[in-house]
């Protein structure tokens, strides 16, 4: 932009915005490259969706920590791929399928989710093409927009966040219901309607065909894939089973499924983290957060909590507190883990702090 | 025969008498004749008689002398006349100049009314001659711009010419050699567009002696002569005489090379008024790393030394490509080239605009600072500034909201020097002060009140830069160790050295922030059907290049919790309770909230309503509070409905299509 010597000052006041929304950006989902190995090396890059629509795959840097986190923070991150991005925030990734056709899925506040084959974006990754390139993803949907009361659409739904079990990938939507897509044929199949507000998270149970949801309106529900019928109606800030919600709750913003399939987890925007015994449909632990949980996540013995707090706290099925681990946001939209025991932490000031196994900071970046 | 010879000796005497005056001078026999008047030669026996013709000839020599002796005194008597006209002619002339000085001075003001300066502009084209080159430079250019565009400003140079000639003196007694006057003549000889050209040659030659010469004279001392630029309005205002906006003093200081512009006549809101006319130019370290290491031990920032080596003094000095080669070593060819070199510089200098891009900012800057000024002074009687600018949809609301505070936190002074202190815990970057604080750290915070508390008062630490960064760190250390003492001996991480890479990061960062000045804002609502009370806090951080860098928003929840309304249910499961945090409430909503004002806002405005872009600022602001808390109280009251959606997405972003 020059200074006395060719001043250009649109350029500067560009650059002071591009700097300051860069401050404002938040990295709601990250996801790790599937990995085929039981005790895989640690990753080296992951994939991040952000609040300015673009899903990008991001080298995790192994410079000495702590130079790494004062450079890398410093300027933007580039990514080494950015795959074809949202109109308006990226909200969810999901990484699944079976070994060898692993793929990726972003969905975001458009309504649209794109999915990339893993195995073409490593292609990519492995070649000298340019960064800039958008890779474009393989298949695309969309949920569909709802008529108003004279069969006018109402707005787009956004996409909140993604499940799939076999064959079916489904959609946490802006609308209240969620949404079912055949893989094979990419067509919609199925759709759950019953929520009194809009979705904010969605996990399956793949082994009893099993879809849990999160809502606005303070509740979870547990679905019938095949049916498409809801089985329970869960209160997580109560942590009692329900008919239907009486009172106005505080929104559920995060669901989790283990390994085992038999517990799940749940966040509340009030500031509580409950587990439920799946089989039993009954809560087992309450545990409240110093701030709203955001993400949840579970490992094989614990559960792994983000929110509006500046740290990653482990609980144990007991609720106990096992460890908790300053990152870099402050508040945090995403928390991913990888087989090797890695975990990277992804929120506000679009940044993304990956930590080890043992909790140093591997790298800080922001994206 | 004694008496013979007695008498023989009297005849002898007679005979040897000479006259009392024996070698009178007579005229000729024949002059005698031929110009003698008639009465004398009328006498017949005259041509016989010798004795007769002696006397008539002496008779006319005495009438000749009688004559003469009558035209010297008349001759005399108008030698004398002539004298005195002489002497009053004089008189006169010695007269004449003091007379035409008063004549002079009695027509100054006639030309200052016409607006002819003549004499003001000899005298100022001599003190020129010897300016030094970078700030001859400048004159020049500014002189031409004035000229050439009717640019409302006015370059003058002040300073004693006696010591300007003095110095020149000085330094041209110190070139060596043949070889500099031989540039220098050679110089003046060239024919140049730039008829300065030559001038600057034998100042610049000048110039390059006196950085190496120049030993024993202080670092910091000022070339004599500076020159003095005043800005007028460029608003058309039907001949009036323009407002002067401002007025800059240029001073040269030879041992730096550098270029020093500062306000004259300042008052204290102006002293940064300068600084980060550009980017990353706060003025605070010199712009070449020969100064640099010349002034590095001497020196001392002066706080009440105004003027500042400021990056685009020396771009509008022309410094950045005068070159530093001392002159007189140069060959002919190569003086050619740094000739060449000097005339495309100014070529660039011109294509560049310099001047009209340092004047124009200048100007907007100023500008600016009263059109702030204005809506600070509105802020500080706690009323939100009005807008001219209606079109955006916070302008038209009226808010709920009143500001009830508006005090200034505390002024920003980062000096370099000042902010080594500061920076040991300050300007950790953003990962590792999220960390736990260090021990050293954790001591200081408990002196400290939490005036922030927890994760409102951090989130800042990235963004805010160095803006009261150690008061950050601490509090986020009270946070840290009152959150999870016994967590400590999970961090493997060693804290971030102290002082590490110290410049660095300061130079980095501070620039921004240099003369920024940060205010605290409150604004409160009151919901008598709830009897809720909101209270939120701004801290708004105004940096010098106001407005192409807005104000910066931070905002925090002082009352008025989320989560009064849910109970916690009571206990059936085991339920483990960890501490909250204070403030996490609406931490999502007020960083959308901050994007909003800080980001967004930017975009919505028209150009020409920069200056009140805080006024904007803070409508939107007390537009999104009421925003927020109307969906809060609405939400409060009422059972969730899917078709109004208030909130939508993950972070529940209130949509409001801004």
């Amino acid at each position: 932009m020059g200074d006395a010597r060719g001043w250009r000052r649109d350029d500067f006041k560009a650059s002071v915005l591009a700097e300051r929304c860069l401050r404002t950006r938040i990295v709601f989902a990250l996801r790790f490259p599937p990995t085929l190995e039981l005790a895989p090396p640690p990753p080296r890059f992951l994939a991040a969706a952000t609040s300015d629509g673009s899903v990008g795959i991001h080298p995790i840097c192994r410079s000495p920590p702590i130079s790494g986190i004062a450079e890398t923070t410093d300027e933007l991150a580039k990514p080494w791929l950015s795959l074809a991005g949202h109109d308006g925030p990226a909200y969810g990734l999901l990484s699944f399928g079976e070994d060898g056709n692993k793929v990726l899925a972003s969905c975001g506040d458009d309504g649209r989710i794109a999915i990339w084959r893993w195995n073409d974006v490593l292609q990519r990754l492995g070649s000298d093409s340019s960064p800039d390139m958008q890779e474009r993803p393989v298949l695309e949907m969309k949920i569909p927009q709802q008529r108003g009361q004279h069969g006018s659409l109402l707005p787009v739904a956004e996409a909140n966040g993604l499940a799939a079990d076999a064959g079916t990938l489904f959609c946490a939507a802006g609308d209240g219901c969620a949404y079912g897509w055949d893989l094979e044929t990419g067509q919609g199949s199925m759709v759950f309607q019953g929520h009194a507000g809009y979705l904010h998270c969605i996990a399956s149970r793949p082994s009893q065909k099993q879809l849990i949801t999160g809502s606005e309106d303070g509740t979870c529900r547990i679905w019938d894939c095949r049916s498409g019928r809801c089985t329970a109606v869960l209160d997580p800030w109560n942590v009692q089973r329900v008919a239907r919600a009486k009172s106005r709750l505080p929104w559920v913003s995060c669901v989790a499924v283990d390994a085992s399939e038999n517990w799940m987890a749940c966040g509340t925007g009030g500031g509580c983290v409950t587990l439920w015994n799946l089989p039993m449909v009954a809560a087992a632990t309450r545990i409240t957060t110093a701030g709203a949980p955001q993400d949840v996540a579970f490992t094989t013995d614990e559960i792994v909590v983000v929110g509006v707090q500046p740290h990653l706290s482990r609980f144990t099925f007991g609720g106990k507190l096992s460890s908790q681990v300053a990152c870099a946001p402050l508040s945090s939209f995403a928390v991913s883990l990888h087989p090797s025991g890695v975990t990277a932490v992804g929120g506000h000031g679009g940044m993304v702090d990956v930590i080890s196994s043992y909790g140093s900071h591997l790298c800080t970046f922001s994206c | 025969l004694y008496e013979k010879n007695h008498y023989l000796k009297a005849i002898k005497t007679c005979k040897d008498f000479k006259s009392k005056y024996p070698d009178i001078e007579l005229v000729p026999e024949e002059e005698f004749f031929r110009d003698a008047p008639e009465e004398l030669q009328s006498d017949p026996a005259i041509k016989n008689d010798p004795h007769k013709l002696m006397l008539q000839r002496l008779n006319f020599e005495m009438h000749q002398r009688k004559q003469l002796c009558k035209q010297r005194e008349l001759l005399e008597a108008r030698k004398k006349m002539l004298q005195e006209n002489i002497a009053n002619r004089k008189k006169f002339l010695s007269s004449l100049p003091s007379q035409l000085k008063a004549l002079k001075k009695a027509s100054l003001p006639v030309q200052q009314h016409l607006g002819i300066l003549h004499t003001k502009r000899l005298k100022q084209h001599q003190l020129a001659d010897l300016l030094p080159s970078p700030l001859y430079i400048l004159y020049v250019q500014l002189m031409s711009y004035k000229e050439a565009f009717g640019e409302p400003i006015d370059v003058e140079i002040i300073g004693s010419a006696k010591e300007a000639q003095a110095f020149l003196k000085q330094s041209t007694n110190r070139e060596s050699g043949p070889g500099s006057f031989d540039e220098q003549h050679k110089a003046d000889d060239e024919v140049l567009d730039d008829d300065d050209e030559s001038q600057r040659r034998r100042k610049r030659t000048k110039r390059t002696h006196d950085v190496e010469a120049a030993a024993d004279a202080g670092v910091l001392h000022a070339h004599p002569l500076s020159v003095i630029l005043q800005i007028y309005d460029d608003d058309d205002r039907g001949g009036e005489k323009a407002a002067k906006l401002l007025t800059l003093k240029f001073e040269y200081l030879p041992r730096l090379n550098v270029v020093c512009a500062g306000v004259e006549g300042h008052q204290d809101s102006d002293v940064h008024l300068l600084a980060n006319l550009f980017p990353d130019d706060a003025g605070v370290t010199l712009p070449n790393q020969a100064g640099k290491i010349l002034a590095e031990n001497k020196l001392v920032e002066d706080p009440k030394r105004t003027s500042r080596w400021y990056k685009w003094a020396q771009h509008l000095a022309g410094i950045d490509f005068l070159s530093e080669t001392p002159q007189y070593l140069c060959h002919q060819e190569t003086a050619e080239v740094i000739k060449t070199s000097i005339s495309s510089g100014l070529a660039v200098y011109r294509q560049q605009h310099r001047v009209q891009t340092v004047l124009q900012q200048l100007r907007n800057r100023k500008k600016s600072q009263l059109a702030l000024k204005g809506q600070l002074d509105s802020l500080e009687k706690l009323a939100i500034p009005p807008l001219k600018f209606k079109a955006v949809h916070w302008a038209t609301h009226v808010p709920k909201c009143l500001l009830k505070r508006w005090t200034q936190a505390s002024v920003v002074e980062t000096l370099a020097l000042e902010s080594e202190a500061g920076r040991e815990d300050g300007e950790l970057p953003p990962a590792a002060i999220s960390k736990p604080a260090s021990s050293n750290e954790k001591g200081a915070s408990s002196k400290k009140t939490a005036r922030f508390e927890a994760p409102e008062a951090q989130l800042p630490a990235p963004r805010q830069d160095a803006l009261q960064p150690r008061q950050i760190d601490l509090e986020l250390s009270i946070f840290s160790s009152a959150e999870f003492a016994d967590e400590e001996m999970e961090e493997c991480e060693p804290d971030v050295p102290e002082g590490k890479d110290v410049d660095l990061s300061c130079s980095k960062q501070s620039w921004k922030d240099y003369g920024s000045r940060a205010f605290n804002a409150v604004l409160r609502r009151d919901d008598d059907a709830s009897g809720r009370a909101f209270e939120l806090e701004a801290q708004v951080t105004i940096a010098m290049d106001y407005p192409a860098r807005p104000p910066l928003f931070q905002l925090r929840l002082l009352s008025g919790s989320t989560q009064c309304f849910h109970h916690p249910p009571s206990a059936g499961v085991v339920d483990v309770t960890e501490a909250r945090i204070q403030g996490s409430d609406w931490f999502n909503e007020l960083r959308a909230m901050e994007a909003k004002i800080n980001c967004q806002v930017l975009e919505k405005l028209p150009e020409w309503e920069e200056d009140s872009v805080l006024a904007h600022q803070m409508a939107l602001l007390a537009y999104l509070f009421d925003t927020e808390v109307d969906g809060e109280l609405a939400s409060s009251l009422r059972r969730m409905d899917s078709t109004t959606r208030l909130h939508r997405g993950r972070d529940r972003r209130i949509d409001l299509n801004l």
